[in-house]
């Protein structure tokens, strides 16, 4: 920038925080929209670079991944909605008397009583499991906003994953050339680090979460288990969760089995089917897809799961331990690059 | 201000397609090859006077001199080790080779740079591997032809090193007094 004027300068400054603060207070939920375009595409954005090896333009690679992905996503959607919906109305209509929550309250006053830290009720756990129930009852089926928000996503997410497939680091480029001078290799060098540890932690944990929850639907829908597409979707989103993650799915089947079926038949094969699908985790995948993992102390991801949860229930806990990863890679690498450009 | 919108709307393409087109290291590039090489490229300005990376820090790549003059100093002296014009290039150890840089790069004239980062390199090695191992040949080949200027200005101070110490002792006491930092320093950077 030859821009030199202190206060000229200022006030660009003041004027991009301010852009950035209307944006957060009165479109925060666009925010989010853009934010999971730009997850996707940086999730994708290998696939199209190799597209680009094989001799393809960059639009060209962009535009096969992207209709690749819409096709697989309205394939799945056809194929699976229909058996989704079903399971959701039984789900409701058995889940909605009031046993689980029954279950979870108690499961909770259990955990209560031997973890001193945790007070009975504090989890909110059956609050967000109802919470949870009500809200996609309402999307799923009766509320025609929903369903229209639904709709504006469905443009909104493709139209913007598109075109940061295919400009995304050309955007990068623009937003580092607002960067100083004096700051300019610095900045470089943590974007660079943070790329190379987020993009291979969120890639593997990505493909792993869908592979476990591919690999789990197979299974429980083997032992013959009641909705287990349901299942299956939330123990891969469960995957994100280490340690705890499985036994949570794991244990929320078994309760959806004895109730369902009001027996103990299908405990063994459950069993045999969590077990299996952890060892493919832990001795093939993980090792194969995140050989360069990041490491979270056992401590941190006890307290990022329970913070989670107490902010935004089980959804908050599914994230958390994400959110701790990529934040502690910023600070660690900001830390480190900073230190070795004794800024 | 002008400038300033052009780095926000993304500038005159033309113009920075010229630039690259009459560097030296990019010579045997096609128009399509210079047209994927801008995208990795980052265009910096810099003002006279303004220091464009300090001895001792890490480097990450490599710049090129779109327009202006640059000076490579030694620190902490500022002692000028050579001076750049349009054209050239600097910090190429740091493209292929993350290291502490060992000069002070710092613009004599408002300049214009374009700064070719090592990820970014390696990412267009593993894209377009023909462009790239074009991109490294010709690196290459202006590294070996500054190695061998260095070698040969090496063997020349040798020679003069050489001379100096066959002369007889009584010529010494002639010859510039120990505290005088020019000596000092030339036998330093030869080593």
């Amino acid at each position: 920038m030859t821009t030199r004027n202190p206060w000229f300068r200022g006030a660009l400054w003041l004027a991009a925080f301010g852009a950035i603060g209307v944006l957060v207070v009165y479109g925060h939920d666009l925010l989010i929209l853009f934010l999971v375009a730009a997850i996707i595409a940086y999730l994708l954005n290998p696939l199209v670079n190799g597209l680009e090896r094989r001799g393809m333009r960059r639009t060209t690679a962009a535009t096969v991944i992207f209709f690749s992905l819409s096709l697989l996503v309205v394939v799945l959607g056809w194929l699976l909605v229909p058996i989704i919906a079903e399971q959701a109305v039984g789900w409701q209509g058995e889940l909605g008397d009031g046993r689980l929550f029954a279950l979870i309250d108690r499961l909770e006053a259990d955990l209560a009583e031997l973890l001193p830290l945790v007070e009975p009720g504090s989890l909110g756990l059956s609050e967000s499991a109802r919470r949870a129930i009500e809200t996609q009852e309402r999307h799923l089926l009766s509320n025609a906003t929903g369903a229209l928000s639904m709709i504006g996503n469905l443009v909104v997410i493709p139209f913007v994953l598109f075109f940061l497939l295919r400009d995304g680091t050309r955007l990068m480029k623009k937003l580092v050339s607002l960067v100083p001078n004096r700051y300019f290799e610095f900045t470089m060098g943590v974007i660079y680090k943070i790329d190379a540890q987020l993009g291979s932690y969120l890639r593997g944990q990505s493909l792993v979460a869908l592979l476990v929850g591919i690999a789990t639907i197979i299974g429980l829908g083997l032992v013959g288990v009641n909705y287990y597409v349901m299942l299956g979707i939330f123990t891969g989103i469960a995957n994100f969760i280490p340690y705890v993650g499985f036994l949570i799915s794991a244990g929320l089947t078994l309760a959806i089995s004895v109730l369902s079926t009001g027996g103990m038949g299908q405990i063994l094969g459950i069993v045999i089917v969590f077990v299996l699908v952890q060892t493919l985790e832990n001795v093939i995948l993980q090792p194969w897809i995140t050989a360069r993992n990041v490491s979270l102390h056992p401590v941190s991801v006890l307290l990022a799961i329970l913070l989670g949860g107490r902010l935004a229930g089980v959804v908050g806990m599914a994230l958390a331990v994400p959110t701790v990863a990529v934040a502690k890679v910023i600070l660690v690498e900001t830390a480190i690059t900073l230190r070795r450009f004794r800024l | 201000m002008n400038s300033l919108w052009k780095n926000v709307l993304g500038g005159t393409g033309e113009d920075e397609e010229d630039v690259l087109r009459n560097i030296p290291l990019f010579d045997d590039l096609s128009r399509r090859d210079i047209a994927i090489l801008r995208r990795i490229l980052h265009r910096r300005e810099y003002v006279a006077g303004e220091s464009i990376f300090t001895q001792g820090e890490p480097g990450l790549g490599m710049y090129i001199i779109a327009k202006g003059v640059v000076s490579i100093q030694s620190e902490p002296a500022g002692r000028e080790l050579v001076e750049l014009n349009d054209g050239d290039f600097f910090g190429e150890i740091a493209l292929l080779n993350e290291v502490i840089r060992s000069a002070t790069a710092r613009a004599k004239s408002d300049c214009m740079l374009l700064s070719l980062f090592q990820p970014d390199l390696l990412g267009l090695l593993d894209r377009n591997p023909r462009l790239g191992v074009k991109i490294l040949l010709s690196l290459a080949r202006l590294v070996g032809i500054r190695l061998v200027e260095v070698s040969d200005e090496l063997e020349s101070m040798r020679k003069a090193y050489e001379r100096l110490q066959a002369q007889p002792v009584a010529s010494e006491v002639e010859s510039p007094p120990p505290d005088h930092p020019i000596l000092d320093d030339d036998a330093e950077s030869m080593v």
